[in-house]
């Protein structure tokens, strides 16, 4: 019996997909998931990497942050941004690394005491977004 | 008797405005689809989420967050969601009432505001009204859930301050309520008070057993129950703001259908009572014409 994957953000629910394998960004490594696994609840990281094969078809995405819950058959991933590899535009993702970048160094210059771990998140998910988006092309 | 000329220059006032009402009405109407759109489009995460929440609070009951805590001190937070521009009816003004009613039911509650939105945030600073903070023009623009990220992130630094007043109690509020306005349909929207803050511990569902699922936590339970509460109350808030919109553009909606509407009648009226003026000055003619004859 195959798996139901939902991934759901705040702003829309990308389409449900039937899968035979999923594999996780979880907080503490990657997580594979297969049809028949017992009911888990864990956090994503910070961002990631989802997986999902259909058959002989993998398919990237891109979620950062959030919770995922397997229960039964159907996986659910709860995360604040996700998006399919193949719907990244990559030079604009490029360019929002670049400002992440630049916007982590002008507050670690100006503001060093402030708390920048948002803008450090912020940083990796542009980073982990362009990776995404440069596995998908050189496939 | 009013002059033609008057009549008919009113009669093109109003048709101007009919006309400006007419184009209001549309541009709110597909507004309103595009914002009913996005609500309906957050359900399903907001409905996962308290899923999730439901399971965890079944699981994890020896951890308590301060964000669930119940606290008994007086000072409660509204957090009130108007819209930023009026010509929507009775919209804002309702929103406003449910507010001073609030006050004026809970007597014993020292009550504070954040507003969103340019109506009641006028309104109450010109009773000088104690307001903790306040957006203006974020709700007109189309906005993304990093707003509402971005006010928990306000709501929670207040409820969780540190500041005391002068008998060193806490400033911080014990209790926030959404006053938003819940969408309904096109023509009815429905003004909701809810609390927000601390986070009601959900009860059971029926279908759930005692213990909810088996789950495997990769987490401490506890651990994911605390980074999904702040996660949660965003989403709460998210959803009201998209309602709160999906609602102002309904009432504008409808707002400018009556308003074209009236105005529609009021032109027919003026357009009988020119008719009226202009066969009287006729008859009056011919009366003149005809006994200027008779007088040969």
């Amino acid at each position: 019996m195959p798996l139901t994957l939902d991934i759901v953000t705040p702003e829309r629910a990308l389409p449900s997909q039937t899968v035979d394998e999923v594999v996780l960004p979880a907080l503490d490594g990657e997580i594979g998931i297969l049809p028949g696994h017992a009911a888990l609840m864990s956090q994503l990281g910070v961002a990631g990497l989802l997986t999902y094969r259909q058959g002989g078809r993998e398919t990237l995405a891109f979620v950062a942050q959030g919770f995922v819950e397997v229960l039964g058959d159907r996986v659910t991933v709860l995360t604040e941004r996700a998006e399919l590899a193949a719907d990244i535009d990559i030079e604009e993702a490029r360019k929002q690394l670049r400002e992440a970048e630049l916007a982590l160094k002008q507050a670690e210059s100006e503001r060093p005491d402030d708390d920048l771990s948002r803008l450090r998140a912020e940083l990796e998910a542009a980073l982990v977004r362009v990776k995404t988006a440069e596995r998908y092309q050189s496939r | 008797m009013p002059n033609l000329q008057g009549v008919r220059r009113r009669i093109k006032a109003v048709k101007n405005m009919r006309q400006i009402t007419k184009s209001y009405k549309l541009v709110s109407a597909s507004k309103l689809r595009r914002a009913q759109e996005r609500v309906l489009a957050t359900r399903p995460y907001a409905q996962k989420m308290q899923e999730v929440l439901r399971h965890l609070a079944v699981a994890v009951t020896d951890f308590t967050s301060p964000l669930m805590e119940e606290r008994t001190g007086n000072r409660t937070l509204l957090m009130l969601m108007t819209a930023d521009k009026g010509l929507c009816g009775a919209f804002n003004a309702n929103l406003i009432r449910a507010v001073q009613q609030y006050v004026v039911e809970h007597p014993n509650e020292r009550v504070e505001l954040v507003v969103i939105g340019r109506k009641g945030r006028d309104v109450f600073r010109r009773r000088n009204f104690p307001i903790r903070k306040e957006y203006t023009n974020v709700t007109s623009k189309t906005f993304g859930y990093e707003l509402a990220v971005e006010i928990a992130r306000d709501i929670l630094n207040i409820y969780e301050g540190a500041a005391e007043d002068e008998e060193n109690l806490p400033v911080r509020p014990d209790r926030v309520h959404l006053v938003y306005a819940e969408f309904r349909s096109a023509i009815s929207q429905v003004v909701r008070i809810e609390q927000l803050l601390p986070v009601v511990r959900p009860a059971l569902a029926e279908a759930d057993t005692e213990t909810g699922p088996d789950y495997i936590y990769e987490q401490p339970p506890a651990e994911i129950l605390g980074r999904l509460l702040p996660r949660f109350v965003e989403t709460r808030i998210f959803q009201a703001l998209l309602e709160s919109v999906a609602s102002e553009h309904g009432a504008r909606m409808a707002a400018m259908d009556s308003a074209s509407r009236n105005a529609g009648e009021v032109i027919a009226h003026l357009t009988l009572t020119m008719n009226r003026i202009r066969q009287a000055a006729i008859t009056n003619e011919i009366i003149e014409v005809v006994s200027g004859a008779a007088a040969l």
